[in-house]
């Protein structure tokens, strides 16, 4: 790892909580592609901004990976992908960020939910996390940590 | 993987999250807390995938989340429920079994 080594996720999410949810969103994460979205969504990690990393490399604005699902064919294409991820299970490609190298983690969670006015809802989450090194748009080499929700 | 009282854009549903509604919904300026478990003690796998460009050793197992989400309008604090979970299968329309490992790309995929 470079100088700025990466931090686990959690106290530094929970310190950048003000401003992520205007960094931050599902639609700027998934559909950019020129523009460097690509991490949290839903919560919006979509922007690669390290919204679940370090403070120190939140300026590394990472590159989302050049393939995806297509919306023409709804199919997971190499390159020129409308949306900049796929699926968080083994055999895939996990991290939603390119010319990465560390450690990923992906799953898809199904269950129920309760809100406290007694109803009941099923979720069905995408959840994801990359913690390593990353070339940025700047093309230097940084260690950032990402979430994708 | 957790994070506590992290502000996020509720869109409501993923159509709308993505853009993909006709009338799109402005998002709902909302909070999120969550702690996803991957115990990593299933199959250990090496893959190298030459058509989408990425290698990696990885690990399976099943996961879990606890969260709780709110939104600034509605005033209600949903929780996930600790039973009844499961990781969908390709067959149940999901992406298959979930994992960690070590993954690179891009650059780092030669």
């Amino acid at each position: 790892m470079g100088p700025d080594q990466p931090h686990s996720g959690a106290g530094d999410a929970a310190s950048s909580r003000d401003d992520a949810a205007t960094r931050f969103s599902r639609r700027q994460l998934l559909r950019s592609g020129a523009v460097a979205v690509g991490g949290v969504a839903g919560l919006g990690v979509l922007d690669p901004s390290p919204v679940l990393g370090s403070l120190r490399s939140r300026t590394a604005t990472p590159r989302p990976i050049p393939g995806g699902l297509s919306l023409t064919t709804f199919e997971f294409v190499p390159t020129d992908a409308d949306l900049h991820f796929f699926g968080p299970g083994i055999g895939m490609e996990m991290s939603t960020i390119t010319d990465f190298n560390g450690v990923v983690g992906g799953s898809e969670t199904r269950g129920t939910a309760h809100g406290s006015d007694g109803t009941t809802y099923s979720f069905d989450c995408d959840m994801r996390f990359m913690q390593g090194v990353y070339v940025g748009l700047d093309g230097r080499l940084h260690g950032g940590s990402f979430g994708f929700i | 993987m957790s994070a506590q009282r992290v502000a996020v854009p509720d869109f409501q549903d993923f159509f709308n999250a993505v853009g993909l509604t006709s009338t799109p919904l402005p998002p709902v300026a909302s909070h999120v807390s969550f702690d996803v478990r991957w115990p990593g003690n299933g199959d250990r796998q090496k893959i190298r995938d030459e058509t989408f460009g990425f290698t990696g050793h990885y690990v399976t197992s099943a996961t879990t989340i606890s969260f709780t989400a709110s939104n600034q309008h509605a005033g209600v604090i949903y929780k996930s429920d600790p039973t009844g979970q499961y990781n969908p299968t390709p067959d149940q329309g999901g992406p298959g079994s979930p994992a960690v490992g070590l993954e690179r790309n891009g650059v780092f995929f030669r």
